[in-house]
């Protein structure tokens, strides 16, 4: 997969990796912290979780204007270390018991900033190192590749928050319980209207609790000494460490990121030069690109028409870190049986994908006895690891809602090579789409995603708790429509970009994402208002009809890719 | 290229005005919570099997659900109101609370031959914590 790629790519392949590993453990984490910590509804914590990854793809546009004149590699340095400092500001409250919502709203604002800097930068180096003409045709793929680094880290990030959260709380003897922190968020404050309608239904069904009575259950069950107040508070401050743990590994990781891509700078060096610097270099002069006004003016209108579109795609996808997680711990079942539960831990999970890929070596056509051989192995060590997890869970484990977020990447990891073997050979045929149509097909298949969450909130209707492969079907179509649409739409971006604005035009993909996660925190606050199928027949909607829209300013598009190409 | 600049920007706009939906809530919400339970209440009078009652239940649950939401937004603003407001707030509850307390006991008293049905079973379960999920 790596043959025909230049080694800079897997620099910036860590390095990505590292920093999305500890993005994505703060965000496994994020909405649920500010649940616990602020009581927050799901319509205020999709506020700041909306603005908070508007500012993540914002910012990305100032960063590719300061990119594009300072230079790739040094504002890229800089942003990993804002983002350092962004998230040990963080983590700060759960440890120093600082004044929690303003350190929140600067942390996140830092966090963006460095992002700002970091992420399209990255991407437009990437993009740089495949202008080299024995590069050139494998920029699709590489992109593909480069996003696989993006979703390992990912991938380990929601078991990493998951595993620092219960580490804390195990170390004072609880376990976790998602409904602990609402439970002392409503015994800490007056509810007379909320305690008179408790009692009136409780009149009526016999069985309703009041939350009162709840809390003590917990307490009991976790045999903590002491008063209900003492209870509460003392599991909320550790569940608060708990969150801040995890928000430290991100901070941690960045470390890790920015060492790769320091020390390995050799490998993308001769990539990381601007027009503007080239143009100072008298050793460079020469290899500046001049590109007339109306051409330039021409891609960046296709640009442009493929960013607005994009904007609806993460607005939907989106979903994925605040209404389909609520959708996970409200209308999925949490107990599940113990097969069932081994794709939700990574002790089971990790061997059984080993051992797929080894079934697949042993088995594969062109394969040589030693890559059987090496097939076979990983098919029975990943088969014997795989059932001793199995033999040490409980009977019927528990799954929490923010392991469903390891899909995603995981499936991303496994379908990058498939897809990009199967565009690999559509152009070897002379069949391979455009990137734009590629696109297009994305647009389809994510309202296909959620044509199946439709079907899951209908059948909500004659069932109490639905099973969790309509979750995990759901991320599986939006994973291959994400393979179709964002890395495809990077590549499209670092080819069509009129080369003295790479960096701003990577940041003008990352914008478009800001607008569409803007447009996802406001299309979350539907779902305390509208039924669960009329939520998502909206979003499919809206998704047919963006890609209707790509395919009716198609021929734009492709006039502005083949001019690139000439 | 202008029409299809007008659809894509429709498209933005009908984002923004359909999430603006959903104002303050007040007693006058609860009031037609209270009238969804009676149309409840009344519907629970005709149940003649399981399916029916489990189906009732899914719809008492979402309907106590939104009652949910009304009492948690009317005990944020109580706890801030002035002593005059909170006796008018007090008062106007009351005589809604007791609408539905009579609602509920219609359909309690024509759920409860379904009881030992396993999927209404799991629907009482869930309107056992309701009132106090997120």
């Amino acid at each position: 997969m790596l043959k025909g790629h230049p080694k800079g790519l897997l620099v910036a392949f860590f390095t990505n990796m590292g920093e999305r590993f500890g993005y994505y453990t703060m965000l496994a984490i994020f909405v649920l912290y500010l649940q616990a910590n602020f009581g927050f509804s799901t319509s205020q914590a999709g506020d700041y979780y909306g603005g908070f990854l508007f500012g993540i793809y914002f910012l990305p546009i100032i960063g590719g204007i300061i990119a594009d004149r300072w230079g790739y590699g040094k504002t890229i340095v800089l942003g990993t270390v804002v983002m350092f400092l962004g998230y040990m500001l963080l983590a700060s409250p759960g440890f120093f018991d600082l004044n929690g919502k303003l350190i929140i709203i600067t942390s996140l604002f830092v966090i963006s900033a460095g992002t700002g800097m970091f992420k399209g930068n990255l991407q437009a180096l990437v993009g740089k190192l495949y202008d080299d003409p024995k590069y050139t045709a494998n920029r699709d793929n590489a992109f593909n590749i480069f996003y696989m680094g993006i979703n390992i880290g990912a991938f380990f990030a929601p078991s990493a928050a998951t595993g620092m959260v219960n580490w804390v709380l195990g170390g004072e003897k609880f376990t976790y319980e998602s409904s602990i922190p609402h439970l002392s968020n409503l015994h800490s404050k007056a509810h007379p209207f909320l305690d008179k309608m408790t009692n009136t239904l409780h009149s009526n069904f016999s069985g309703v609790t009041d939350y009162t009575t709840k809390l003590q259950h917990f307490q009991q069950e976790m045999g903590f000494g002491g008063s209900l107040s003492e209870f509460a508070s003392t599991y909320t401050d550790t569940l608060s460490t708990g969150y801040s743990s995890g928000f430290a590994v991100a901070a941690v990781s960045m470390v890790a990121s920015l060492l790769i891509f320091t020390i390995f700078r050799k490998y993308y060096k001769h990539a990381d030069v601007t027009e503007r610097q080239k143009a100072k270099n008298e050793a460079t002069k020469d290899q500046v690109v001049h590109m007339s006004k109306e051409e330039e003016k021409k891609r960046l209108v296709a640009l442009s028409l493929v960013f607005i579109t994009v904007a609806f795609f993460w607005m939907a996808f989106h979903q994925n870190g605040i209404t389909m997680t609520i959708f996970a711990r409200d209308y999925t079942v949490s107990e599940v049986s113990k097969f069932d539960y081994m794709f939700f831990d990574l002790r089971a999970f990790l061997p059984i994908l080993a051992a797929i890929g080894g079934l697949i070596f042993l088995f594969r056509g062109k394969s040589s006895t030693k890559t059987r051989t090496i097939g076979g192995a990983f098919l029975m060590i990943g088969t014997g690891l795989a059932y001793w997890a199995y033999t040490t869970f409980e009977p019927n484990p528990i799954i929490e809602p923010q392991l469903f977020q390891h899909f995603n990447p995981i499936f991303i990891v496994f379908l990058t090579p498939l897809i990009v073997g199967f565009f690999t050979w559509l152009r070897k045929n002379g069949k391979e789409p455009s990137s734009p149509r590629k696109i297009g097909v994305g647009m389809f298949l994510t309202a296909l995603g959620f044509v199946v969450m439709l079907f899951a909130a209908l059948h909500l209707q004659s069932v109490t708790g639905l099973n969790p492969y309509w979750l995990i079907g759901t991320y599986f179509t939006l994973t291959i429509a994400e393979l179709f649409l964002s890395p495809i739409g990077i590549s499209f971006v670092a080819k069509v970009a009129p080369p003295r604005f790479s960096g701003l035009a990577q940041g003008g993909w990352l914008g478009a994402t800001a607008i569409g996660n803007l447009l996802a925190g406001l299309v979350a606050k539907l779902w305390d208002i509208v039924e669960l199928w009329q939520f998502f027949l909206l979003l499919v909607v809206l998704t047919v009809l963006s890609g209707i829209f790509i395919f009716s300013i198609m021929k734009t598009l492709e006039n502005a890719t083949q001019s690139s190409n000439q | 290229m202008k029409a299809r600049l007008i659809i894509i920007t429709s498209i933005v706009l009908s984002v923004f005005l359909i999430t603006g939906c959903g104002g303050k809530k007040t007693v006058e919400d609860l009031e037609q919570e209270a009238k969804n339970l009676e149309t409840l209440a009344e519907r629970s009078q005709n149940i003649d099997n399981a399916d029916e009652a489990f189906k009732l239940l899914r719809d008492l649950n979402q309907t106590m659900k939104d009652v949910r939401g009304i009492i948690l937004a009317m005990d944020a603003t109580y706890r801030d109101a002035s002593d005059s407001k909170k006796q008018e707030m007090t008062g106007e509850f009351e005589k809604v609370n007791n609408q539905i307390d009579k609602s509920l006991n219609t359909i309690s008293e024509n759920v409860e031959p379904f009881e030992d049905e396993e999927e209404v079973q799991k629907m009482l379960k869930k309107l056992e914590d309701l009132l106090i999920s997120r």
